[in-house]
């Protein structure tokens, strides 16, 4: 489910224990459950297969203070995960209201943040498969 | 009974701190049998077991096998080989002698906490030739990072529960764990020791992104 939009398999796993084993064990259970109904619907749509992400994102920051963000090295103070921001553009022209929803989707503790962030990129994928966007 | 010194005791708990449980063992196991055969390994089981338990299950294994538990850094090498950098909780002066020298290219940090008591890290520090660099607890997150590692020592396993010190419990916060990539526990005891584990404190082991 992860692995277009995290090739990398250590990435990968980093992500999943971010989803699946932190936070929670009621929102654990509600990713994976809606997880799964974007996969199927994506499953069901239109030009189905693999996603092929490939439009513009915004980074997920770590969530650390912001003096130990300033001290790690700049290659790692994101999740190896972007949020895909076309969806969210068409949907959301005006640049405050966008801006206020990107901001509120990728904020949160990481495993609330990150399963936002694969919801959104699903979405995005689901709702090109549908003709929104290019 | 094997009259061993009055002060192994205390003098293991020394080492230990500097050396880790499982390396300090290792060192009193073999001492004791070169000095006193294999009477002297069960005489120390039976005076110091109970109070050291990987000591006990480092003279266990021995006595069983005519061995000391060997080290294989390999398998922890493997899995920190992408690790953009390694930060170590709990020490083992014989795991790390191997794995350090097998990571050249990874930074690897020792966390500066130990629950045993005062430990000379000048002195431990002194061993790696600045291949390990000391990290106070307060600079604990400044080694988080999307590609980077927190590694701990595991002495063994009972069903769901991995035996680890307790500095491991420290760093283990819901805060921290999604700061590092890999949370990697490394066995060197596997089957663990026979009798409680008095010391070390215990982890779930799906508190581990890797257990090796």
């Amino acid at each position: 489910m992860l692995a277009p939009w995290i090739p990398d398999p250590h990435d990968r796993s980093f992500v999943a224990r971010c989803l699946g084993d932190e936070g929670p064990p009621h929102h654990r259970t509600s990713t994976f459950a809606l997880l799964s109904l974007l996969q199927r619907a994506m499953d069901l749509a239109p030009q189905a297969g693999a996603p092929s992400p490939s439009g513009p994102t915004i980074p997920v920051p770590l969530r650390v203070p912001p003096h130990v963000r300033e001290a790690l090295d700049p290659g790692e103070r994101e999740y190896p995960i972007g949020m895909p921001v076309g969806a969210l553009s068409r949907r959301f022209p005006d640049p405050v209201a966008r801006a206020a929803a990107v901001e509120s989707l990728v904020d949160g503790p990481p495993h609330h943040a990150l399963a936002n962030v694969l919801m959104v990129a699903m979405l995005d994928e689901l709702l090109r498969r549908l003709g929104d966007g290019p | 009974m094997t009259a061993l010194p009055p002060s192994l005791g205390r003098t293991f708990l020394l080492a230990a701190g500097e050396l880790g449980f499982f390396s300090a063992a290792r060192i009193f196991v073999r001492e004791t049998s070169a000095a006193y055969g294999p009477d002297g390994v069960r005489a120390m089981r039976e005076q110091h077991g109970r109070d050291y338990s990987v000591l006990d299950g480092v003279a266990a294994r021995y006595l069983d096998t005519g061995a000391l538990p060997g080290v294989d850094a390999t398998r922890a090498a493997e899995a920190l080989r992408d690790a953009s950098r390694v930060l170590v909780v709990g020490f083992e002066a014989d795991a790390l002698d191997l794995l350090v020298p097998l990571l050249p290219a990874v930074p690897a940090g020792l966390l500066m906490q130990r629950s045993l008591g005062p430990v000379d890290w000048d002195r431990v520090l002194a061993n790696f030739d600045d291949r390990l660099t000391a990290v106070p607890f307060d600079d604990l997150q400044k080694w988080a990072g999307s590609r980077a590692a927190l590694l701990t020592f595991v002495y063994g396993t009972a069903g769901s529960l991995a035996h680890v010190s307790s500095e491991w419990l420290r760093v283990m916060g819901p805060d921290v764990r999604p700061q590092f990539r890999s949370l990697l526990g490394w066995d060197l005891l596997p089957g663990g020791p026979e009798v409680y584990p008095r010391w070390l404190a215990t982890a779930d082991v799906a508190t581990f992104s890797a257990l090796v």
